[in-house]
Formats: structure tokens, sequence, C-alpha cells
């Protein structure tokens, strides 16, 4: 399993992901950022970005797959790559978590199921785009802030992003997008 | 490499098409135009700063895109006879052009939408919003040259512009040293009012700070030993971010702006005495027939009429008792007329009514509103505030008068800084 | 018989490789020739279990390609040798025999004697990323030793290797057990003449031979040297290109 991680860079990816992530969270917090969008302009949770680098993490790592080995070799790597996922967001969303308690920050508390949400998305794409999936949840971010509000700065339902961190619609939508893409993710070999 | 060579392998060709027609859309989006609409060239070109955010994040991701695939193409490892600047430059022509189109089509539109032709005042500010995304493209390369897959690296790279210029742009105070990173990427350029130009500083800091951290990068990739490439870059960096540190730290929030004095118009008819800047003499009958009835209504309810009813910008001499207005070139009427009735206060007076008593100074908004004959429109909408208003207008003429004086007093009582 | 693949077909994106393939690796060592898009890593790759047929079934001794227990059993190594980012030679070698079944402990000792069979002992500790390209084959080559297989599957196992060490690993084969089959693709035909039991030529996805050595060099005239005479045979049996 050492080697495994080795091999897939893990080692140097999670770890530097997640501190970028954590770096992220304490420095954005509850802060907004008026940016250009389709609605006139809107002030923005900065927070929306942080997810991103533990996207990066990720698909740095599994696409670091050493083909030839795994593909002839016994081991559950498939298997291994889903706990590997599940972990990394677990412990983003703890780091969510933690922020939101220690700076009593809302956008921290939702941070840690965007993340879930995100890379859900990511990985539901990874089997056609491969290491180019990495653009969906980026899209998605761009497209929440130059789209993802009306008028008045409220956020549409369909965005997803913004929404505070205990609403239960987005969570379903979150654990079943979460699932599908881990689900997808592990039957591929790219 | 032929320039039909370039358009079709580089990744800016790709993006050119959705950043440009986003960027028509934003320039296009309600609520945006009377942020600028003032026939005021500088104020337009400042405006049109709004698109730096997009210019950038497409330069820097195009950037990092085209050094990842230098880098995995094996370019760098062939002895080219070519200097490695001069292939970066070739490949990176078409990112900062793509970033410099944004900032094009923006000023063109917002030029274009508040039917302003550019003057000499505005020309350093727009030439500077051009240019600027010339170096957030080097910074992309510089990243994505040490990057392990540009597929990774250059969405990072857009995004985290895109971030970092809205985060720095809105950084507040509660974050102690780093308000001037909001005069250094310039995306909240402070809108100039007509009198005013955004000061030379105002543009310098910019460049200053994007091209002291692009020289470093290029600096990194020079022909001297690693040693020296390292401290050349280092120095080059810290002397350009301690300098624009140094330069705005005294600046506050807002961009520095250059005032001069404003040439006003004045009507010469009988009556209260109507004052515009001669940019709006155009204007001079409108405001003065709005102005005139409601002057005259709050004045028999008891208001001191004022000397002279004039533009907020321009300058009043000492003791005169004057009326501050503002308005734009396309304000309407009930706008324009709103302006008049609030102004028996100046701002100020206003905000310092408001912190001691915000429930009086609710109140003499409606009053004043309602004595001009006004709808109460948004301004308030409680019932003890109405009634309280309903009280003081069955009250006689004397004492209305009277209630005025007093809260203008309060409202005096912070004195000039309000 | 080691490997038996039985009526397989397999293309990429629609292009036809191998299509109703029947092949019987035979006991001992076999080189496979062939010209360049004949199939031959494919074929190799289809019998590591690395890629799956489109149709037809692939087992070793019974046991189809699709168990885990066929992946122990047979070794694989491939054209290119990927060296793996922060690891050392040995690491990579004993990672493949640990991602082939082994235990940790076993995979690490075994890696180290893997290395010393292809002369490698000196650079178990150097990163594989700062290895030549042939001692990065070599390094798979030990990939394919580490785990003990009943079968080792070697894509151009010496390409890229000095006559020196290219009878270094004409040891290592002539040294393996006689119950464990090797199937090797090359371009160098000296590898033929000097030590093999079979021969398969395959062309465009086809068997154009498939037998005994001393069969395939029937096929040139005896009065040239060992390596003339097999090149003159491939040339006879596939047209020359290779």
């Amino acid at each position: 399993m050492y080697w495994w991680i080795k091999a897939r860079r893990a080692h140097i990816n999670i770890p530097v992901g997640l501190a970028v992530f954590a770096v992220l969270v304490w420095l954005f917090r509850d802060r907004l950022a008026a940016m250009p969008s389709l609605a006139g302009g809107n002030e923005v949770q900065l927070m929306l970005l942080a997810p991103l680098s533990v996207c990066a993490a990720l698909i740095a790592t599994l696409s670091a797959r050493v083909h030839d080995v795994e593909n002839a070799g016994t081991r559950p790597f498939a298997r291994m790559d889903a706990a590997l996922v599940i972990l990394v967001v677990a412990a983003a969303v703890g780091i969510g978590y933690g922020f939101s308690w220690a700076l009593g920050s809302g956008a921290a508390g939702a941070v840690g199921r965007n993340t879930a949400l995100l890379t859900g998305f990511m990985l539901m794409c990874r089997p056609l785009l491969g290491e180019r999936s990495l653009v969906i949840p980026l899209a998605w971010i761009l497209l929440v802030v130059v789209e993802g509000y009306d008028g008045l700065g409220h956020p549409h339902a369909w965005a997803l992003l913004p929404a505070p961190g205990m609403d239960l619609p987005v969570l379903a939508v979150t654990a079943v997008v979460f699932t599908t893409g881990v689900l997808l993710s592990s039957r591929t070999k790219s | 490499m032929k320039v039909k060579a370039l358009l079709r392998t580089s990744s800016a060709t790709f993006l050119a098409a959705p950043v440009l027609v986003f960027t028509c859309f934003v320039a296009y989006s309600s609520g945006s135009l009377a942020q600028y609409d003032n026939r005021h060239p500088p104020t337009v070109s400042a405006a049109a700063y709004q698109a730096l955010v997009l210019a950038a994040s497409a330069a820097a991701g195009c950037g990092a895109w085209e050094a990842g695939r230098l880098r995995q193409s094996g370019i760098w490892d062939m002895a080219s006879w070519r200097s490695r600047y001069r292939i970066a430059a070739q490949r990176l022509s078409l990112p900062g052009a793509l970033g410099v189109a944004v900032m094009v089509v923006m000023t063109v539109m917002r030029f274009v939408q508040a039917s302003v032709i550019p003057d000499a005042a505005s020309l350093p500010a727009v030439a500077i919003g051009l240019l600027l995304p010339i170096p957030y493209a080097v910074m992309g390369f510089a990243i994505g040259n040490v990057s392990r897959s540009p597929v990774v690296c250059a969405p990072l790279v857009m995004a985290g512009t895109w971030f970092f210029i809205g985060f720095a742009g809105n950084s507040s105070t509660d974050i102690p040293g780093t308000l001037w990173l909001r005069h250094a990427t310039a995306y909240t350029m402070s809108s100039p009012e007509i009198d005013q130009v955004i000061s030379p500083l105002g543009l310098l800091v910019p460049v200053l700070f994007t091209c002291a951290v692009a020289g470093s990068a290029m600096l990194l990739w020079g022909p001297w030993r690693a040693a020296v490439r390292i401290t050349l870059a280092g120095l080059v960096a810290v002397a350009g971010l301690a300098t624009s540190c140094a330069m705005t730290s005294g600046w506050g929030y807002r961009t520095p702006m250059i005032t001069s004095a404003l040439a006003e118009k004045c009507s010469n008819r009988a009556g209260v005495n109507v004052c515009v800047p001669e940019l709006y003499q155009d204007m001079l009958p409108r405001v003065q027939k709005t102005a005139g009835p409601i002057v005259e209504h709050l004045h028999r309810a008891g208001v001191p009429a004022p000397e002279k009813v004039t533009y907020r910008r321009l300058e009043v001499a000492a003791g005169t008792e004057a009326w501050h207005i503002w308005f734009l070139p396309r304000t309407s009427t009930d706008e324009l007329a709103e302006s008049v009735a609030h102004a028996p206060l100046n701002d100020a007076e206003w905000s310092c009514l408001g912190r001691k008593d915000f429930k009086r100074a609710d109140t003499l908004e409606l009053w004043l509103r309602s004595t001009a004959g006004l709808d109460a429109g948004d301004s308030v909408s409680d019932r003890e505030t109405v009634a309280a208003v309903e009280k003081v207008r069955k009250r006689p003429v004397g004492e209305q008068a009277a209630w005025f004086a007093e809260a203008r007093a309060r409202a005096r009582s912070c004195g000039k800084a309000g | 018989m080691p490997i038996q693949m039985t009526d397989c077909w397999f293309a990429y994106r629609h292009k036809e490789v191998l299509s109703a393939f029947n092949y019987s690796l035979k006991p001992g060592s076999t080189v496979l020739l062939g010209p360049n898009g004949a199939g031959k890593s494919t074929l190799l790759s289809l019998a590591a279990s690395v890629r799956r047929p489109q149709r037809g079934a692939i087992s070793h001794r019974g046991v189809p390609a699709t168990s885990r227990d066929y992946r122990r059993k047979v070794a694989w190594m491939p054209q290119n040798i990927t060296a793996m980012p922060g690891l050392t030679a040995r690491e990579q070698v004993a990672f493949v025999g640990w991602a082939k079944g082994m235990n940790r402990t076993d995979a690490w000792a075994r890696a180290a004697v893997a290395l010393r069979q292809v002369d490698l002992a000196d650079k178990e500790s150097v990163r594989s990323k700062t290895l030549s390209g042939g001692q990065l084959r070599r390094v798979g080559v030990a990939q394919a030793l580490v785990h003990d297989a009943e079968v080792l599957l070697l894509d151009e196992p010496t390409a890229g290797m000095d006559p020196r060490q290219r009878r270094v690993f004409r040891d290592v084969l002539a040294q393996l057990p006689s119950d464990v089959a090797v199937l090797l693709s090359t371009h160098d035909v000296a590898d033929l003449a000097e030590e093999s039991d079979n021969v398969t030529v395959l062309d465009s996805g086809k068997l154009v031979y498939d037998g005994d050595t001393s069969g395939f060099l029937a096929h040139a005239p005896h009065d040239t040297t060992p390596v003339r005479r097999a090149e003159a045979a491939y040339s006879m049996l596939s047209g020359g290109d290779s």
C-alpha cells in the first residue's frame, strides 16, 4: 500500500491539496466578492473556490495510475481508489466543520458538502474525460458565479453550492452525486 | 511558427469565443450602466476594469496551458537556436492577445453605452487596462512551467486568478496588511466623479505589482546560474511588492484621485438659483423646473429656502446656504425630485442624524418627501414612522419649522465630518 | 498447456487486430516474431489479462484470465516500462510483486534478488526516473521475475540492451525452472538463434508459423550462419518487414 501511495504521488498531492484547502477556508470564511455576472454583478462567496484544490489533488492522484502494473495486478485497486476518494473528502468535510466551529463561519460549514458534490460531478465525468474532468467542477463554480444568482443577489435553487450547509435537499443531491461518481469512477481504468 | 498554425494550436483560440461572448453579456447586463453614465470619460474608462478579472483569468489559464504543452513536448530539452524567451513569447502572444481583446471589448462597449468619446484624461486608464492582462499571461506561464500536467494546472490557474483578484478587490480591513492588494489588482478601481481623474499613482501601482511578479518569473528562466537567477528574481519581486505596498499605505479603500475645479452654469431666472456643472448645462432647465416647486413647498412648510441649489461636486462660497443635489444625465425627473427633497441636509448631516436618532432621520426623510409632494416610495415602510409624520404635518407651520430646525441642529451636532 | 486462447477477437476502436484467434503457448521458451503492427503487443497484453478480448476466452491450465489466480501466475513485461516517480528501482520492483499478491516482506526481499539477476543490484536505491533506457528495461525484466510466475510474457525485453546485458538476460532465462513458459517478442532474431524452443510468427493478426525452432529454420538454407538463417526463414514466412 505504501508503494502504491508513493507511485501515485498521493503522499504529496493529497496533503498539499488539503493544506491549500484549509488555508483557503481559513482565508475566505464568509467573505464575499463582487464578480461579473449575467445578472449585472453579484456578491459571491469566495469559499466557492476552496473545493477545487481537493478536486485537483484527487484527479492528479487518480490519473497517476500505473496502468501496466495495476491492470495486471491482483490487488483491488479500484476499491483502493474509492477508499482514497472517500477518505480525502471526509477529511475536507472535517476541515470545513472544524473551521466553521472555530470561526463561526456558515460558508465553512457548507464547504465540505460542496467538496463532496463537486468531487462527485468530477468523478461522474472521469470515465469520459479522464484527467480533463477537473474542468467539470471548475465549470460548475464559474456557472454559479456568473448565473447562479438573481438580480437581487439571491442564489437560484439549482446552483446548490451557495445553499446553507444543512440544507437537506442539497445534502441529498450531494449524497447521490458523490456515490454515483465514486461508483462510476471505480469502474474506469483511465 | 506561422500565424495560422499558431491560431490552430493555441488554447486561446478555443477560449476566445465563449470568453468574448460572456464579456458582451456582462457589458449588457442591467444595472451596470448607472455606475458610469455621467458623460465623464475617465469614469467610463474606470468602469471597463470590471472585465479585468475575466481578462486576467483567461490570459493566465491559457498561459499555464501553453507552458505545460511546451514542457510536455520536450521543446526545452532541445538545444534551440532561438532564445527561450522568444519561444515563450510566441506561445504567449495569443493568451496575452485574448486578455487584451476582452478589455478592448469591454472598454468599447462601455464608451458606446455611455455615448462618450475617450478624451486625453481617460486614455492613461484605457491604455493601462488594455495592457494589464499581459503580465497575468506571463505569470500563468511561469506556474504552468513547473506543473506536471497542464490539464490540472491550467483550470486551477484560471480559477485561482479569478478568485485572487476577486478576493483582493474586496479584502476588508479585518485582514491586516492586505488592503494594498485592492489597489494592486485594480479590479475594483474607484469610479471618478465628474471633477476627478484617477491619479497616475493609482494606475502605476497595478502595473508595478503585476510587472514585478511577471518580471521575476521571467528572470527565473534566465541563462545564468541558479543562484544568480533566484537572487535577481527575488530582488525584483520583493522590490516591486514592497514599493506597491508602501505607495498604497495611506490610500485607504478608494483609489486616489486628482480633483480639479468644475465650471458651473447657473440659472439667471427669478426664484431659487440653480447651478449645474457645465458638462450638464443642457439639464439646467429640467433641474430648475423640478427644484423650484419643491423648494417652494418645503419653504412654505417651514424649511428655510436655500440661496442656491447646486450639484454636489460644485464648490460653494463659505457662508452660503446651499442645497446639494446629485444626478446623472439619464436620471428621471422623479429621481431628481427625490434628490432635491433630500437636499436640506447634506450627506454628513444625514449620516450623523441616522447614528444619533435613526427614527428621527426616517421621520424627517418621509416628512420632506410628503411635504414636497412626492410618493413615500421605498424610503419608509413602517406604520410608526408614517404615523409620526402625519402627526407633525398636522401641526401649524411654525411648529413644523421648529421641529425641522431642531432635527437639523441635531444633524449638525457631529461637526463637518458627520 | 500454459496459456490457451480460444476464438479471441480484439479491436481498438473498430480497428481489428485479432479475429477468431486461437493460440496455445507451448512449454519452454517461445520467440514471437512479426512485422510492426502484426499484433504482438496486443497478443501479449491479452495473455497478461491487461486487456480483455471482446470475444473469446483465455485461460492458463484451466484458470480463466478473468480471475486473480491467473494474474498471480502470469508475469508481464510491457513494451514501455514506466518509471514510477518517487520510487527507487527496488521499490518499483517490490511494488509490482505486491500488486501481484505477494506480501510486503516477501516482495521487498524478492525485489533485491530479481534486481541482482538482471545485474542491477548497484542501482536498487536509485530513483527509477534517473535510470537510463536500458536500465529501465532491465527493471522491467526484474518486475516480471519478482513473483515466481508460471508464465513470463516479455515484450521486446532486449531492446536498448548492450550485448553483455543481452547475455545476462539469456542466462536469466536459461536459469528459470523448466516448468516456466516464456513468450517473448523481439525484433532481434539473434534471440531466436541462440536459445529458443519454439517460434511463433504473427502477421496482420494471423498465425503464420507456430512450431518448434528447427521447423522454423527449415524454411531457410542450411549453408549460412544461424542468425542469417533465422532472418531468411523469417523473411520467407512474413514478407520480411520487421
